[in-house]
């Protein structure tokens, strides 16, 4: 943390309501478009039928978080911000985004990743990459979800379509965060 | 609980004993690690797999599949790009929206371009684990440079 830096963050009672505002905002949205469309007792049965999945997730994000904890602790920091971190040229893009693609265990375990890479000092294009390729590419999702489900032809063109994907989201990236930093262009 | 979940908790508790028997101070840490991103997540996460719940019954699927069919071209690809991005939840609530609108007789780049922005952009992570964890800054960024995406898997698509 920069001591003395103009953005000192916010007390933590006050951070945690902010994050929260996002989620109750969007609630609120879910609950007056559900109240609309089916009534209050629709509405009071589509939230209780959520229950078993939330027991389900429970278990999930539970062991995700720990597992992505692990991960933290014995990540070679040194080694990933060396391989990832220069900021120059499209390879360490290329291979955030293999990373990224093969990182198993939905967004509990990529987004402690992910939060593990900044704080090596990895540069935010090779972050948005290793998020672009574990978005679009993820190798468990296909497996499990979209081969099975959508079909062999379906996964083929769209992989066709996107593998290219996370080097341009990470150069876009580069792009505007040299912009923000009032860089040369 | 499906075979995924199994892996996961038998690969967790793994990770977990072999830390303990090779490093308590990495164990240590871990387990801070861990209890700090619940708390950060845990309230977000319920609070949108329930407006996940609550949103899915709303979506008119029959409409949607009427605009996003293979004859729709580029405008199609948009319109699925936008209806992606607002699709909440994991993959066992997007998946079956994404078969639903096949069956329904969406075109496929069009339904590129909409599974393409729900991972790639996907309101709802943002705001259960991206916001929470990496901070506004980088997501507001993040979000600008993701946001050209979706439509350019589903504009490839449309050529093959």
């Amino acid at each position: 943390m920069d001591e003395g830096g103009a953005e000192r963050p916010p007390p933590r009672r006050a951070r945690s309501l902010a994050r929260l505002a996002l989620p109750v905002g969007l609630s609120a949205i879910a609950v007056a478009a559900s109240v609309a469309h089916a009534g209050w007792s629709g509405t009071a049965a589509a939230a209780i039928g959520a229950g078993p999945q939330l027991g389900t997730l429970a278990v999930r994000v539970g062991a995700a978080l720990l597992l992505a904890a692990v991960i933290q602790v014995w990540l070679p920091r040194e080694r990933m911000r060396r391989l990832l971190g220069s900021g120059r040229g499209i390879l360490p893009l290329f291979l955030a985004g293999l990373v990224g693609s093969v990182t198993v265990g939905g967004p509990m375990t990529s987004f402690p990743i992910l939060a593990a890479l900044a704080a090596a000092q990895v540069e935010a294009g090779a972050l948005v990459a290793f998020l672009t390729g574990w978005s679009l590419l993820a190798v468990q999702r296909i497996i499990v979800w979209e081969w099975p489900l959508l079909g062999p032809e379906f996964v083929l063109v769209r992989l066709a379509a996107s593998f290219a994907l996370p080097v341009v989201a990470g150069l876009i990236m580069r792009a505007l965060v040299r912009r923000a930093a009032g860089g040369p262009a | 609980m499906n075979a995924i979940d199994i892996a996961l908790v038998i690969a967790a508790i793994a990770g977990l004993a072999v830390t303990a028997l090779l490093d308590r101070d990495r164990l240590r840490e871990a387990l801070a690690i861990a209890g700090a991103n619940t708390r950060a997540v845990a309230p977000a996460v319920v609070l949108m797999t329930l407006a996940a719940a609550l949103l899915l019954p709303v979506v008119p699927t029959r409409l949607v599949s009427g605009l996003i069919g293979p004859e729709s071209g580029v405008l199609g690809v948009l319109v699925g790009a936008l209806v992606g991005g607002i699709i909440p939840g994991g993959p066992m609530v997007s998946f079956p929206i994404v078969v639903v609108l096949q069956g329904a007789g969406a075109g496929q780049a069009q339904l590129i371009a909409l599974l393409s922005a729900w991972s790639a952009i996907a309101l709802h992570r943002v705001a259960a684990f991206e916001l929470p964890m990496m901070g506004p800054a980088f997501v507001r960024h993040r979000l600008v440079a993701s946001l050209p995406l979706p439509v350019l898997a589903g504009l490839a698509a449309l050529v093959f």
